[in-house]
């Protein structure tokens, strides 16, 4: 696959496997997301075909992201190309999805709202960065759209493959102190698996001193390993799979802002 | 026991973090310790202990990673180094001193016909490899998973700066596994130039594993049989298992020899050593830098391995480890551990029998470490001659204490 292919690739894993599933975060914390989604008993997913696909199940006025597509969503979007789905999200071009489902239009309507709800919590003004309930969720969801990353970038950039292929197996956690976000992330011979919470028995556990680092590590703001040595990012575990790990994160960067 | 504090340590952290990327560079860096546990400056040594800028001491079983083998501040190297510098150090041409130390090492190191002099392992290493290169005219260079060459882009272990083509013509085999070594060169038949490899494998986060019976004798036929040059990377290694060098330890005969770390008691000086099939074409790979023919180390050397051989180093250093070594087995078994020491005695590796994620080992080094014992978390450990059976005592003390902290927080085995 040459180069620029596997950019649009990765980047397509990046939006429907790491940015989107933040939806479900947004429906449980914003009231006109969970407004727009009151009774909803149905599965939409995006996807590309042979590659990234994210679908999200409402039930009892909640929302679950999902990775990967089902055979018989209640709609489906179907984006030919990764190209095109990055496209679409990124609003740079016209892109016509197949849709499945259309008799569901609605619905549809309602959700491409949704998702231009999303950019309130993905990139904030500095206004809503300084409410400070606000501030705590957009740091928690950069931060699972980060974990989350890390599975799209390791598993389909072919530099961090090969990374990849050296660290051990096992989990990596990272859990914001003192009772932030934790999620962790698992890897299994070249694969991952994301989840949010804390692992059960981790080979690795990043923690982070409080949310506002969270919020400066995640910006670039500050410097990783300095914060190493100061003692307000802790690594305990395997700090060779962490230096490994982090070079995957910080990966993300390339694709996307 | 009073545990130390390291508040003077941050301060120059701060401070250096304005001057200096990540605040130390590269392997020293706190994070590859117990941030918050460790020191992160040495202000001075004597012996087998060092200072930090809290005026804390430390009994070091970490040699500065290898380099010293004698002891910081041996008065005998010392004043060797310091006589040299009265007459000079970087001049414009190599001084008689280059000759002696040549000669030295030549002598030395069983099978070698021929030295060179740089300043780090990686410059010898790097060179040795371009040395087989343009000896078979061939491109592959075999080197061994998981195994430590410097840091160089051919040969680190870390990522950022690398292209795939810095490492097209390098290879990977398994430590201990013929099979794994025939596949390449079958694979690779008639492109290979080299085989560069340690003694024994000294890979970090792992344990050690020394050569399996009859490794080294198939290595070192087939190398003959492929016409391959064989290197031996004995800087990590070199004069704490043999002053003849690790191959003579293990019996087998490599075409080159890098050598570094111990060589000079902490002074800056590397050396590659080859057999005279190699000097003609050594002749041609150009091999120098600025600082390479700098005397003071070259004396620091001379000086060093006469007084290596006069202490008899290296059985003292194998009986300082073991001492080491079994105390540990011992404390730790008698706290309710299993411990695994692996390597020779005098680079020792440890780990909790029970852990693959090292969170008991650091806790155990860092409970060490605030009570003035350096024991590295995450990579081997070297002895010196400096090192006392007092020092094996109070470390044995200190672990003791550290085997409590762990079965306080993770339980016993």
């Amino acid at each position: 696959m040459d180069k620029e292919k596997e950019k649009e690739l990765v980047k397509s894993y990046l939006y429907l496997n790491a940015v989107l599933p933040q939806l479900e975060e947004i429906i449980a914390y914003d009231a006109e997301a969970r407004e727009l989604t009151k009774g909803w008993n149905c599965t939409i997913q995006m996807h590309v075909p042979g590659g990234a696909g994210v679908r999200f199940v409402f039930k009892d006025g909640k929302c679950e992201a999902k990775l990967g597509a089902v055979s018989m969503p209640t709609i489906s979007l179907r984006i030919p190309t990764p190209e095109a789905a990055n496209k679409m999200i990124e609003n740079t071009g016209t892109v016509i999805p197949m849709i499945w489902g259309f008799w569901n239009i609605g619905k549809l309507g309602k959700f491409m709202k949704l998702t231009k709800l999303m950019e309130k919590y993905l990139r904030p003004s500095e206004e809503d960065l300084k409410n400070k309930d606000f501030f705590e969720f957009h740091t928690r969801v950069k931060l699972m759209m980060a974990v989350y990353g890390m599975k799209a970038v390791g598993e389909h950039d072919t530099y961090v493959k090969g990374i990849v292929s050296k660290v051990p197996n096992g989990p990596m956690e990272i859990k914001v102190l003192p009772d932030g976000p934790v999620a962790h992330i698992v890897l299994d011979n070249g694969k991952f698996t994301v989840a949010k919470g804390p692992a059960a028995d981790p080979m690795v556990v990043m923690e982070i001193k409080d949310i506002k680092l969270a919020y400066d590590m995640l910006n670039a703001n500050v410097e990783f390993m300095e914060e190493l040595g100061l003692c307000r990012i802790r690594l305990r575990g395997h700090v060779g799979m962490a230096e490994s790990l982090a070079v995957v994160m910080e990966r993300i960067g390339l694709y996307i802002s | 026991m009073e545990t130390y504090k390291f508040d003077k340590s941050y301060e120059w952290f701060e401070r250096a973090c304005k001057v200096i990327p990540g605040g130390v560079i590269g392997h020293k860096h706190p994070a590859f310790t117990v941030p918050g546990s460790y020191p992160y400056f040495a202000s001075r040594g004597e012996g087998s202990h060092y200072w930090d800028p809290d005026g804390n001491e430390f009994i070091d079983w970490m040699c500065g990673f290898g380099p010293m083998v004698l002891g910081y501040n041996n008065p005998v190297v010392d004043a060797a180094a310091q006589e040299q510098a009265k007459l000079g150090d970087g001049m414009s041409h190599p001084g008689p001193i280059s000759i002696e130390y040549a000669e030295m090492m030549v002598k030395l190191t069983k099978g070698m016909d021929w030295c060179v002099y740089g300043k780090n392992g990686a410059d010898i290493t790097t060179w040795c490899m371009r040395l087989a290169r343009e000896y078979t005219g061939r491109k592959k260079i075999l080197i061994v998973r998981g195994a430590y060459h410097g840091a160089q882009a051919w040969s680190t272990p870390s990522y950022g700066g690398i292209i795939d083509e810095d490492r097209t013509h390098v290879h990977f085999f398994e430590w201990n596994n013929l099979d794994s070594f025939m596949e390449l060169i079958n694979t690779y038949k008639g492109q290979v130039a080299g085989v560069m490899m340690t003694p024994y494998h000294h890979c970090i986060y792992a344990d050690q594993q020394m050569p399996a019976p009859g490794w080294w004798e198939t290595i070192g036929k087939v190398c003959k049989q492929e016409d391959l040059i064989l290197i031996s990377d004995d800087v990590r290694a070199g004069f704490r298992l043999d002053m003849a060098g690790s191959h003579a330890y293990f019996g087998y005969e490599p075409d080159l020899v890098c050598y570094s770390k111990a060589i000079a008691n902490t002074y800056p000086i590397s050396a590659g050593l080859g057999t005279s099939k190699l000097k003609e074409t050594a002749e041609h790979v150009l091999f120098t830098g600025t600082f390479f023919s700098s005397m003071v180390p070259m004396a620091a050397s001379i000086a060093t391995v006469k007084e290596l051989k006069r202490l008899d180093g290296v059985n003292y250093m194998m009986k300082i480890g073991k001492a080491l070594c079994d105390g540990l087995v011992s404390v730790g078994k008698s706290n309710g551990f299993e411990i695994i020491m692996s390597g020779p005695y005098d680079i020792p590796f440890m780990r909790f029998a029970r852990e693959k994620n090292f969170m008991l080992k650091q806790l155990f080094s860092g409970e060490a470490a605030i009570r003035g014992v350096i024991f590295h978390p995450h990579h081997n450990w070297f002895t010196s001659c400096a090192h006392t059976e007092e020092d094996v005592k109070k470390s044995l003390e200190v672990a003791d204490i550290a085997f409590k902290k762990v079965k306080d927080k993770y339980g016993s085995d």
